[in-house]
C-alpha cells in the first residue's frame, strides 16, 4: 500500500511538471518555496498561459504573480509579449500596451483604470485590475505598433 | 426707525390706487407653438436682428425666409451650397451660409446672389474642411470648422485666428454670449466649451451619456442672457441650461409615433432662437420640419441630474449596414452599438437578432461612431469604419450559419483596429489628406482589398489585407467626386461603384482608378446606398427620392419602384440596399426605423425594427405587390 501511494505521488508530480513544459508554464513561486520549505506562505504565481494575438502579429502570455484571481481585491498581472511563438520578446514602450477585461455578456468592464510598467524587455506589470463579478471575463491585452492595434485575449471565469 | 427698510422689503407694493402691484406671471421657454413643414431635409436655421426665419432646405435647394407672422417673404432657388449646415444673418440682412460639401461659407442676398465666398486662402487653398455652424461678432463671423476640430474667425474676409485647437473635436456649432464669450457645442467631446474673448477655456460642461445635463450626439447651441439651450440629437431633447452648465430643464420629448410632432421631437439638430429670447426654431430634417417653441406659464422646470428622464434612448438603425455570410449587421447611433442579425428567415418572423458588440468608447472593442460597415464570409469577418476615433476595426465573428441559431454574446474578437489619423500622419506631408479622417464607410472584396471612404476628404483610399496603401480615388476637376456616400464593388468585373450625393449620380472606376462609366445623371437626385446583384445590375437607393432605382450592366436604366411613405411599397429616406445569396433585396428604409425585404423582381417579403413603423407594411390592406411570406 505505501508503494502505490509513493507511486502516484511521483506519477502525478510528473504528470505536473510535463503538463507545465507542455503549455510553455513555469512556476518560479512554486520553485522557491521547495527550495526554502513549505512552511513559508509566499503567493503562488500562476502558469504562464500563452496565446497568439487575434491576427497572429504576436505572441502574448499572461500570470497572476499573486496567486490565482478572485472576485473582489485588486490584484496585479504580468504580461510578456514575443515576436513568434518561442521567438525572442517583443520589445515595446509600455505606453504601447493597454490592457482591460470586459463581461461581454453583460457589456461593461472593470471599474478601474490599470497602471502599465515595463520591466524588461518584452515584460510588463499591470497594476489595479479588479474583477468585482462572477463570471465570464475576457482579459484583453491591445498592441499598438505604428498605425495597428493588435489584441490578444484570454479567458478568466470566476 | 432703524428697521423700516427691513419691514418695508416684507410688504407688498402698492400702486396709485392702493391695490398691491400684481407680479408679473412667470413664463419661460420651451411650450409649442406650431410647425412649418413640407421641407425636404431643412439643416441651417437662423434668425435675423428683424426676427425673421431664415431657412435653408438642402433637398428642395431653397433658401426661403419667414416674417414675424409666419409669412413667407423670401423664397428662392439656390444651388450653389450642396449641403448646408449653417446660417447666420448679418446686420445688412444678408445671409452667411456655410456648407459642409464645399468647404466653404457663402454670402447671399434675398435674391439668392452670391456676393462674396470665405473659406479659401488668397492662394486658393482650402482652409475650412466640413463647416458646419457659424454666428456673427459685430464684424467678425464664427464657423464651427469640424474637420479641423477648431472654430475658424474671419474678420472682412481673412482668417485671422483659430480658437480651440488642440481641445475640439467635431465642433458643430457656435454662438456669441453677452459677454462676447464664444460658446462651442461639440459632438466628439458631447460638450460645450465656452471659450473668452482672450481664447482661453472659461467653461466646460457635458459629457456623453442620456441622464439630464448629458449629452448624445450635440449638434447646435443658442445663448439668450445667462440660459444656453442646446439641441441634443440623438436624446431627442434641447437642454436648457443656467450660467455655469448646470442643466434646468429640457424641451420637446421623444416622438415615438411615425411623423408625431407637436412638442415632440425626432432628431433635433438646428437651433434658432429670436433675439428677444422668446421664441425657439428647432430643425428635424430626418422629418421635413421646423418646429417652434415659445414662452409657457409657470416657473422653469427643474431637473434632478441624478435620475435620468427615460431609460436610454430606444436605439434606431444607422444609415449603412452589411450583409454577407447569412447574417447581417446593422451599427445603432444611439448605443454605439452594431446589432447581429441570423438571417435564417422563418416566414412571418423579423430576422433574428442574436448578438450584440460595442458600446461607447475609445478602447478597442468599442466605438464613438460606428458608420459604414462590411461582412465578408470564409472566414465571416465584419469591418467597422469608426469615424468618432477615426479608424476601422477588424472583427472575426464565430458564426456558423450550419449550426443552429443561438443567440450568444461571445461571438465576437475584435482581431485589430487599423488607425487612418496615425497613418495619414506618418505619410510624407505632400502625400497627406487634410483634417480629421473620419471614415463613412469599408469595403472589403473577396481578394482582400480595402477601400475606405472619406467623404469630407472627397476621397476613397484602397489598402491590401495588411493595411498597405495601394492606391487613392480623389476628386479632381476632371472627374469631380463632392459627396462620395455609399461604395458597391462588382466581384466580375473588378469594379467600383461610388455614389455621389452631392453630383447626383454613381461613378463607377476600373482598377486603374479611372472611371468607366457615369450613371444615373438623369435620375437619381442623392443616391445613398449601392449594391449590385449577382448578374451586374447596379441597385441603388434615392434618399430623397425615397425609390430605388436599377441600372443595366451598361448603365441603362431597367427600372425605378417604390415610393415616398410607410406601406409596403413605402420608403422614406432609404440610406442603403443589399442583395443576398437568393436575390432578394434588403432595403434600409432609415426614415422608417426599418428594414424592406422584397424578391428579386421588387415582390415585398417582410419588413423588421421598431413595430411602429413596420405594422403599416404589415396591415392586410397594405397594398399588395406580389407573393407574400405572411
Amino acid at each position: 500500500m505505501k508503494h502505490t501511494w509513493l507511486a502516484l505521488l511521483a506519477c502525478s508530480l510528473w504528470l505536473g511538471c510535463s503538463k507545465g513544459a507542455a503549455e510553455g508554464t513555469t512556476s518560479p513561486s512554486t520553485a522557491k518555496s521547495s527550495e526554502t520549505g513549505a512552511a513559508i506562505a509566499e503567493p503562488q504565481a500562476t502558469p504562464w498561459t500563452w496565446t497568439a494575438s487575434n491576427a497572429g502579429g504576436y505572441w502574448c502570455a499572461w500570470r497572476a504573480p499573486e496567486g490565482p484571481v478572485a472576485m473582489g481585491p485588486s490584484f496585479p498581472i504580468e504580461i510578456r509579449l514575443a515576436k513568434s511563438e518561442n521567438g525572442p520578446p517583443l520589445d515595446l514602450p509600455a505606453q504601447a500596451l493597454a490592457v482591460d477585461a470586459r463581461m461581454p455578456e453583460h457589456g461593461h468592464g472593470m471599474l478601474q483604470r490599470v497602471e502599465i510598467e515595463a520591466l524588461e524587455p518584452g515584460h510588463y506589470r499591470v497594476v489595479g485590475m479588479r474583477l468585482h463579478m462572477l463570471g465570464y471575463w475576457e482579459l484583453w491585452v491591445d498592441v499598438t505598433q505604428g498605425a495597428i492595434t493588435e489584441r490578444a485575449q484570454f479567458v478568466i471565469e470566476l | 426707525m432703524m428697521f423700516a427698510p427691513l419691514l418695508l422689503s416684507f410688504l407688498p407694493a402698492f400702486q396709485a390706487d392702493g391695490l398691491p402691484t400684481p407680479e408679473p406671471p412667470v413664463q419661460h421657454l420651451g411650450s409649442y407653438v406650431s410647425t412649418l413643414s413640407d421641407f425636404d431635409r431643412p439643416t441651417a436655421i437662423a434668425y435675423g436682428p428683424d426676427g425673421r426665419l431664415w431657412i435653408h432646405d438642402t433637398d428642395s435647394k431653397r433658401l426661403v425666409a419667414f416674417d414675424e407672422k409666419g409669412e413667407l417673404v423670401v423664397a428662392v432657388g439656390w444651388s450653389k451650397a450642396s449641403q448646408p449646415a449653417g446660417i447666420s444673418i448679418d446686420g445688412a440682412g444678408h445671409a452667411w451660409v456655410s456648407d459642409r460639401w464645399n468647404h466653404q461659407v457663402f454670402e447671399v442676398d434675398g435674391e439668392g446672389r452670391v456676393l462674396s465666398s470665405l473659406g479659401l486662402s488668397p492662394e486658393g487653398k482650402p482652409e475650412l474642411l466640413g463647416p458646419e455652424g457659424i454666428c456673427h461678432r459685430g464684424s467678425t463671423l464664427l464657423v464651427a470648422d469640424r474637420g479641423h476640430g477648431r472654430v475658424a474667425e474671419y474678420e472682412d474676409g481673412k482668417l485671422v485666428r483659430s480658437l480651440g485647437e488642440g481641445l475640439l473635436q467635431e465642433p458643430r456649432d457656435v454662438c456669441v454670449d453677452s459677454q462676447g464669450r464664444v460658446a462651442v457645442v461639440d459632438s466628439g467631446l458631447a460638450s460645450v466649451c465656452v471659450f473668452d474673448t482672450d481664447g482661453s477655456l472659461a467653461l466646460r460642461f457635458g459629457e456623453y451619456g442620456w441622464f439630464p445635463g448629458l449629452f448624445s450626439d450635440p449638434t447646435a447651441i443658442e445663448v439668450h442672457g445667462d440660459r444656453w439651450y442646446v439641441a441634443d440629437c440623438e436624446n431627442q431633447r434641447i437642454q436648457v441650461f443656467g450660467p455655469e452648465g448646470e442643466p434646468l430643464y429640457r424641451i420637446g420629448t421623444h416622438a415615438i409615433l411615425p411623423r408625431e410632432g407637436e412638442g415632440k421631437l425626432h432628431y433635433p439638430t438646428g437651433l434658432a432662437l429670436h433675439p428677444n429670447g422668446e421664441r425657439l426654431a428647432v430643425t428635424e430634417p430626418m422629418d421635413g420640419r421646423v418646429q417652434i417653441f415659445g414662452m409657457a406659464p409657470g416657473a422653469k422646470p427643474q431637473v434632478d441630474p441624478a435620475r435620468p428622464e427615460s431609460v436610454q434612448p430606444s436605439p434606431h438603425y444607422g444609415e449603412h449596414w452589411a450583409l454577407g455570410g447569412g447574417y447581417l449587421v446593422i451599427p445603432e447611433p444611439e448605443s454605439h452599438r452594431l446589432r447581429i442579425f441570423d438571417l435564417r428567415l422563418v416566414p412571418g418572423q423579423d430576422p433574428a437578432m442574436i448578438s450584440e458588440i460595442g458600446g461607447w468608447g475609445a478602447s478597442l472593442g468599442l466605438f464613438r461612431d460606428p458608420r459604414g460597415v462590411c461582412l465578408t464570409p470564409s472566414p465571416l469577418t465584419l469591418l467597422v469604419a469608426d469615424a468618432g476615433n477615426e479608424r476601422i476595426v477588424e472583427v472575426a465573428l464565430d458564426l456558423d450559419p450550419e449550426k443552429p441559431m443561438e443567440q450568444t454574446s461571445k461571438a465576437a474578437r475584435f482581431v485589430r483596429a487599423f488607425d487612418l489619423h496615425s497613418w495619414n500622419a506618418a505619410l510624407p506631408v505632400e502625400q497627406r489628406l487634410d483634417g480629421a479622417l473620419r471614415p463613412d464607410d469599408v469595403l472589403q472584396t473577396p481578394s482582400g482589398q480595402r477601400f475606405v471612404l472619406l467623404t469630407p476628404q472627397r476621397t476613397i483610399l484602397q489598402f491590401d489585407a495588411d493595411w498597405e496603401p495601394v492606391a487613392r480615388i480623389q476628386h479632381s476637376r476632371e472627374v469631380p467626386l463632392v459627396a462620395p456616400s455609399g461604395m458597391a464593388w462588382n466581384e466580375a468585373t473588378q469594379e467600383l461603384a461610388v455614389s455621389d450625393l452631392a453630383m447626383g449620380r454613381v461613378l463607377v472606376f476600373g482598377p486603374d482608378g479611372v472611371v468607366r462609366q457615369t450613371i444615373g445623371t438623369e435620375n437619381v437626385r442623392r443616391p445613398t446606398g449601392l449594391a449590385y446583384d449577382s448578374k451586374g445590375t447596379l441597385l441603388v437607393v434615392d434618399r430623397w427620392q425615397s425609390e430605388l432605382f436599377s441600372y443595366a450592366p451598361d448603365g441603362t436604366l431597367l427600372d425605378r419602384r417604390f415610393h415616398p411613405g410607410i406601406d409596403r411599397e413605402g420608403l422614406y429616406h432609404p440610406t442603403d440596399v443589399s442583395v443576398d445569396s437568393m436575390g432578394r433585396w434588403w432595403i434600409l428604409d432609415h426614415g422608417n426605423h426599418r428594414g424592406m425585404i422584397f424578391d428579386g423582381q421588387g415582390a415585398w417579403l417582410g419588413a423588421f425594427g421598431s413595430t411602429l413603423y413596420t405594422r403599416p407594411a404589415r396591415l392586410p390592406n397594405a397594398p399588395k405587390s406580389g407573393a407574400e411570406t405572411e
